[in-house]
Parts: C-alpha cells; structure tokens; sequence
C-alpha cells in the first residue's frame, strides 16, 4: 500500500492494521492522524494492500 | 471498533478515556471539553467581548471556530511577523477564516510596525526569533485587548502546550514560570485576563476536530519552529502517553491540584514609563528591545 507522511509517499508491504503501519513507520498514535478517502481510521482499521492512506502530523511547534 | 455511545462505526478512539467515538459524539465530546474548561476555571461569559489570537494553524482557528459555536462573542486578531515564506502563507489562511465564518479580524504587521520583520528584528537587539517574537505577541495582544474594549485574550494552548510547558520549566526550576501555566491569567490594571479554553484538549483531538469540520488551516510550520527544545519534551510526553495513556491529562490536573506549592506567581507590576503598559521593571521588555531611542532619553532626563 501507499502511505502518504507530510507529502511523501512511502511503500508499506502487505494487508495491515493502521497501529501496525504507524509503528513500522516509526510514528507515534499521538502524534498523527491516518485518512483514507477522506475518512479518519482508528489504529485498529485494516488497510489493504492496493489501498492508500494519508497520515497526517498534528504536533506544532511555535 | 465502535462508538460508546451509539454503537455506530468508531472514527478516532480516544486512548486516555479509552473511549471510542463516531463522529457525530466526537464532535459533541471536543465542544463538551472546551465548555467545561470555561466553566471549570470561571473563564468568560457569554455577554463578554472576546479578543481570540490567531496564527492560521490548527488551534487558534478551531479555537475561534469553538467559541463561535458555542455562542461567545469574539473577535480575531492576527499578528504578521514578517518572515519571508511563512508569514505570508499564515496571513491568508487567517483572512481566509475570518472570510469563510464572518468574522471581524485585525491584523497587525511587524514589517509595518518596524520596518523590518522578527528575522531581522532578532539579529539586531541580539535575541532568539522565538524570545522576541514571545515578547512581540504578548505585548500586541494585550495593548489591543485593552484599547479596544476586549474583556480577555483567548489563546488557542493546548494540552500538549501545558504539560511540555511545566515539564520544560519544571527541567529548569523557572519556579515563577510554572506557576504561570494555568488555564486562566486574570486581569490586573492594564493586564487583560489571558485564557486558554483548549486545555483539556490534546493536539491530536483538536486536529481531528479541525479537520472533521473542514476548517482550513495551515499546515506549514515556522521555520524556527525547531529550534524550540519544547518539540523534543513533547514527543517525549507523547512516548509516555502511548505507554501509559491519560499521563498528560493527570500530569496537567496534578499540576493544578498543586500549584500553590509553586507559589501565586504574582509580582508586583507597575506601568511602563515610556508606553504606560504593565512590567516589573521601570521601562518594559518591549520599550527596551524597540524604542531605545526613548529608553536613552529617559535615562537622560531622569
Ligand atoms: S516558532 Fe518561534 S518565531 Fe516561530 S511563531 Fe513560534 S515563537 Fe514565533
Ligand atoms: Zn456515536
Ligand atoms: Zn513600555
């Protein structure tokens, strides 16, 4: 599956669980947002492997 | 994984109430949270005039969007800082909301002010862009809250903001600091109240919010945003967080169950005597950094 963090498209193998792609990708629950069609997925959603997902950052600086 | 209360599809569980949610209750649980934070800490009735600051990121404008639903009174003020590439960018999204919503937004521009944006500003009077531009907002804020007629400043703190605050301050001891991280300011002389409605509320269910509503926001971030060593305290806490959910929320309560050990945080303010406004010293930090001019025919006269 395609995986799109902050503009740039990262390749996920395989049929997973949001929570297993956060964590393969290193990115903390608590930090991010994961959509799909313009949906929001709970980390317990599965994503086939032909899917597309945006994970968007929610943590700011300033 | 479905919502507590309706058994429909859940969109977003919220680990530390370990409570899933659909989106309507979702929605209904953020605007909850923020009316709560209101009455919890006395914030602002209804009949006040609100001055709500806005950057064009995500929580100041659902900050704004909140307060306007929930009824309160409220008015925008943006401050444009000037730096290339980014304020330009934050300018539009806050014009674009005030657009969209219908309401009324002031804007003032540092490059205007002073000829020159925070960049340079900062090179010049030897600080960092993030001290000055912390010293320039506050000072704005407040001088058009007083002069305009707003009963208090709203600012769009999150949770998040509020622990990695303590648990910076709390690293360094900056005691009077500390006891500075609470929900409400209250007004004093020239000082308009300060609150902070999205308290009980964490980043992530405040960007989820933003975007189940659609509110436009800017994503970009400041390109000093980095250099703020409170990025690195907050993914710290978010790494505790997912660890044992509910840590921030506890941490924050705890903190305002205790914060007399961290005394009142009251000093003594008198009025600048350059430009009248609240300090503790006799000229203020702000005369100091940009009228120096005055501050050297003051101390010459005096
Ligand atoms: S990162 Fe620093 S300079 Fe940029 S908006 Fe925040 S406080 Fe101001
Ligand atoms: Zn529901
Ligand atoms: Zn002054």
């Amino acid at each position: 599956m395609q995986v799109k963090v902050n503009g740039e498209i990262k390749e996920v193998k395989g049929r997973k669980r949001v929570g297993e792609i956060l964590e393969e990708l290193g990115l903390n629950r608590e930090e991010v947002l994961v959509i799909k069609n313009g949906e929001l997925l709970t980390e317990s959603e599965w994503v086939e492997e032909n899917e597309e997902i945006e994970v968007m950052r929610v943590v700011s600086g300033g | 994984m479905k919502c507590r209360k309706c058994k429909e599809k859940a969109i977003i569980k919220l680990y530390e109430h370990n409570l899933p949610l659909c989106k309507e209750h979702f929605l209904e649980f953020v605007e909850g949270r923020v009316q709560k934070a209101i009455t919890d800490f006395g914030m602002v009735r209804k009949k006040e005039r609100v001055l709500v600051v806005i950057s064009g990121g995500k929580d100041s404008l659902t900050l704004a969007f909140l307060l306007r639903k929930l009824g309160y009174k409220i008015s925008l003020l943006h401050i444009d800082l000037g730096i290339d590439g980014y304020s330009e960018i934050s300018r539009k999204f806050c014009e674009e909301f005030a657009h969209l919503y219908q309401l009324p937004l002031q804007v003032i521009s540092i490059k205007k002010e002073w000829g020159k944006g925070i960049k340079e500003l900062a090179r010049e009077t030897y600080k960092s862009p993030c001290s000055l531009c912390g010293l320039v907002k506050r000072y704005y804020f407040n001088k058009f809250a007083y002069e305009n007629g707003f009963s208090c400043v709203a600012t769009g703190h999150n949770l998040d903001d509020m622990v990695s605050a303590l648990m910076a301050n709390l690293l360094g001891w900056r005691i009077s600091y500390i006891a500075k991280q609470t929900p409400v300011l209250p007004e004093e002389g020239k000082l308009k109240k300060r609150i902070k409605p999205l308290v009980y509320l964490t980043e992530r269910e405040i960007a989820a919010y933003a975007f189940l509503q659609r509110i436009p926001f800017s994503r970009q971030d400041c390109p000093y945003a980095y250099t703020a060593s409170f990025l690195k305290i907050k993914h710290l806490l978010n790494q505790l967080e997912v660890s044992s959910p509910g840590t921030k929320y506890s941490f924050y309560l705890g903190f305002l169950k205790n914060k007399q050990l961290f005394g009142e945080g009251k000093v003594t303010l008198r009025e600048c005597a350059l430009c009248g406004f609240p300090t503790v010293t006799e000229i203020c930090s702000f005369c100091k950094t940009f009228r120096k001019e005055e501050v050297r025919n003051y101390a010459g006269e005096s």
